[in-house]
């Protein structure tokens, strides 16, 4: 049985890079993703600025180079392209029809941004039409179908949602079933495409900023929206032999704060009980981590509680901690995934990435985010923090080998 | 190694009936699932005001793990110790419902915060977790059916991980009229209990 | 003039849905969030939702609400200063 589980792939797709290349280059030249809508049809197009990826649907099913396309939604084809990605990264493309091979996505909206475009046309009960193929794709578990589908993948497949936490939730669900020998390697992130569903519902909540965000800002507005994909790919020891490993997964943990359906508590009781039983789980002291991606979706309730929490876990020897949400906005189910693949290449590639847009420190908190990037630098261990709606709190470390 | 699990208790919420450990324990006439819930609510007595504030799906979870967690002792264990795993196949359909309706008349046009909140699965252990300050690891899956054998992998795995002391699971599945809630507390072996087992779970499940 | 008062008291209790409480129940002086009515975060939304459906009024900055919705009384007169 395994005890160690490598990262050996990435993939990721976003509005600041199609590949990781892209990606990496857009993070090290401070370049967001941030920027008025153009593909969705919304009330609030004027103004809630939103992260898209620059790809029409049709360019996205070319760039993935889609088998079936009838029904595919625009989450299941950014899934394609980053476990795409990720795989032949990892160079497992010509095995992954195995059994000791899973796929473990995550994503909230599945397909509902085709089908609440043809809400009023599927009532219609004779209606014909291609809008009907989306029927079956509007269900969580459908994009990962189509992912496995795409990607010949015939084992272990699951489908995570638990809100914004959902693909570090993946990440934690792969590692478990390789310690436990069930797998040998498995590709786990997430996806989320945008849609009027979230833009609206967000919006309500009042949470959306009409602005570039601000994490970590005294000032701060809220968040905006964002899409992509990120999967890595994680293998066991043995499977690993020989390969060039991103980093260990060293650390992780889950739990729920019970505090409120959507807002964390003031001292960030949750976001600190999960930052400190990851630690626990890697074996880490505080001072041993060199970076924390950090949730940072620029809420006023988000970054006083996570805030706060880094400051109990860290206390004078607060890490640099940046949130990438200013790069991509929030892709909310496939955050923990994206932000996976960031963590990776800040070990990989040396380089701590920058909080943008950041204006003036938070007054609760002693610390400011880290607005330069940092090139050259070791980065031993990454902390990755995701923090979903529900109270469903999740917390990530990898660390190089 | 592998930990001797047991069924502490478990209750099935299904056709407008409630049933404790197999034993019907509350039945409604009203078909209606608000009327009938509201009435389970009045007749266990929640006091919980904030129970009307939840969606159909989450109204249900919190009624079956109410009476699931009532009929296990779980006072020795910690807080942080108790998880929470549920399943669905409808994830929160009824409330994405509601919500895109609300969204779809630009001349009327009021989404509501509080449906919007509710339109996510896993919110329904989150409620169950603010009721009851369960802290542990917390999952929810979407699935086409209840997948037992997940389930008690899934389980088993959190305890001989030492994650977990006591585990809420179970099956909660709200879509249109049709609803079913099957939860059940796992915890150390007692004799007195139920083994934690797919063949278990299975007979607990499959009664009508 | 107590009429708004009232037809407040009556579409908070359908919007927030404060089942066993009755029109009588609200002081219209008293704090809405805290004690008594227990409304939290999500209910303040709601609330801002409630104001522009039923009365036309609409709030774009959340942390207005604080002040607006401190009562019924509150509410009330922000909704006359509104519309006068």
């Amino acid at each position: 049985m395994s005890t160690r589980v490598f990262v050996t792939g990435l993939g990721t797709i976003s509005s600041i890079g199609n590949n990781v290349e892209e990606s990496y280059q857009s993070l090290v030249n401070s370049k967001k993703g941030i920027a008025s809508m153009t593909r969705l049809e919304s009330k609030h197009k004027r103004n809630r600025p939103i992260a898209e990826v620059n790809l029409t649907n049709e360019e996205l099913a070319n760039f993935a180079n889609v088998k079936t396309l009838e029904g595919c939604s625009r989450t299941s084809l950014l899934g394609i392209v980053a476990a795409r990605e990720a795989a032949v990264d990892a160079g497992i493309s010509n095995e992954l029809n195995s059994e000791r091979i899973g796929l473990i996505s995550a994503t909230t909206v599945g397909g509902m941004g085709e089908t609440e475009l043809h809400y009023r046309d599927f009532i219609d009960e004779n209606g014909q039409g291609t809008h009907l193929d989306y029927i079956n794709s509007h269900d969580c578990g459908e994009s990962t179908q189509r992912i496995a589908d795409e990607l010949g993948m015939k084992g272990y497949q699951n489908t995570i949602n638990t809100a914004c936490s959902s693909s570090a939730n993946a990440i934690l669900l792969g590692s478990r079933l390789i310690k436990h020998g069930i797998l040998d390697k498995v590709i786990v992130g997430g996806t989320d495409a945008l849609c009027k569903f979230t833009v609206n519902g967000f919006n309500t909540l009042m949470i959306l900023s009409d602005k570039d965000t601000t994490p970590f800002s005294a000032h701060r507005k809220g968040l905006n929206l964002g899409e992509g994909a990120g999967f890595v790919v994680i293998e066991s020891e043995e499977s690993a032999k020989g390969k060039k490993i991103y980093s260990e997964v060293t650390g992780y943990a889950n739990g729920c704060e019970a505090f409120h359906q959507t807002a964390s508590s003031p001292e960030g009781d949750g976001a600190f009980q999960v930052m400190t039983e990851a630690l626990a789980v890697a074996g880490l002291q505080p001072t041993d981590i060199d970076y924390i991606n950090a949730h940072g979706t620029a809420t006023e309730i988000n970054d006083l509680s996570e805030g706060r929490a880094i400051q109990r876990v860290f206390g004078d020897n607060v890490p640099k901690v940046s949130s990438t949400k200013s790069y991509t906005g929030h892709t909310l189910g496939a955050s923990g995934g994206i932000e996976a693949v960031y963590s990776n290449l800040a070990i990989d590639r040396k380089t701590i990435f920058p909080n943008l847009s950041f204006e003036e420190q938070m007054p609760e908190l002693g610390f400011k985010p880290q607005i330069e990037v940092v090139q050259d630098v070791e980065v031993a261990n990454v902390l990755s923090n995701a923090f979903g709606f529900g109270g469903n709190n999740s917390a990530v470390i990898f660390s190089k080998v | 190694m592998s930990k001797e699990l047991s069924i502490l208790a478990h209750s099935v919420v299904r056709n407008s009936s409630i049933s404790i450990n197999g034993e019907k324990d509350f039945t409604s006439s009203e078909q209606d699932f608000k009327t009938f819930i509201k009435e389970a609510y009045r007749n266990y007595d929640l006091k919980y005001p904030k129970f009307f504030k939840m969606d159909s799906l989450c109204k249900l979870a919190v009624i079956g793990a109410e009476i699931a967690i009532e009929n296990s002792d779980l006072a020795e264990i910690s807080n942080d110790r108790i998880g929470i795993v549920l399943m669905n196949r409808a994830s929160s359909l009824e409330t994405d419902r509601e919500h895109q309706h609300s969204i779809d008349d630009r001349e009327n046009y009021f989404p509501s915060p509080s449906t919007f909140v509710y339109t996510l699965a896993n919110i329904m252990a989150g409620e169950i977790a603010i009721r009851h300050e369960f802290q542990g690891e917390n999952m929810c899956f979407v699935l086409s059916e209840f997948d037992i054998d997940l389930m008690q992998q899934y389980v088993s795995n959190l305890f001989e991980s030492g994650k977990i002391d006591a585990c809420l699971c179970g099956w909660v599945d709200f879509d249109d009229s049709n609803y079913e809630s099957v939860q059940y507390i796992v915890g150390e072996n007692s004799s007195k209990n139920i083994t934690f087992d797919v063949c278990t779970t299975k007979e607990i499940y499959n009664v009508k | 003039m107590a009429e708004l008062e009232e037809e407040l008291k009556s579409q908070i209790i359908e919007s927030l849905n404060l089942e066993d409480v009755e029109i009588g129940d609200i002081e219209t002086d008293a704090p809405l969030f805290g004690a008594g009515l227990g409304l939290d975060s999500i209910d303040a939304l709601e609330l801002i939702v409630m104001l522009e459906k039923f009365h036309g009024i609409k709030i774009d900055d959340p942390s207005q609400g604080k002040d607006i919705f401190e009562s019924i009384k509150t509410m009330a007169k922000f909704i006359r200063a509104h519309k006068a």
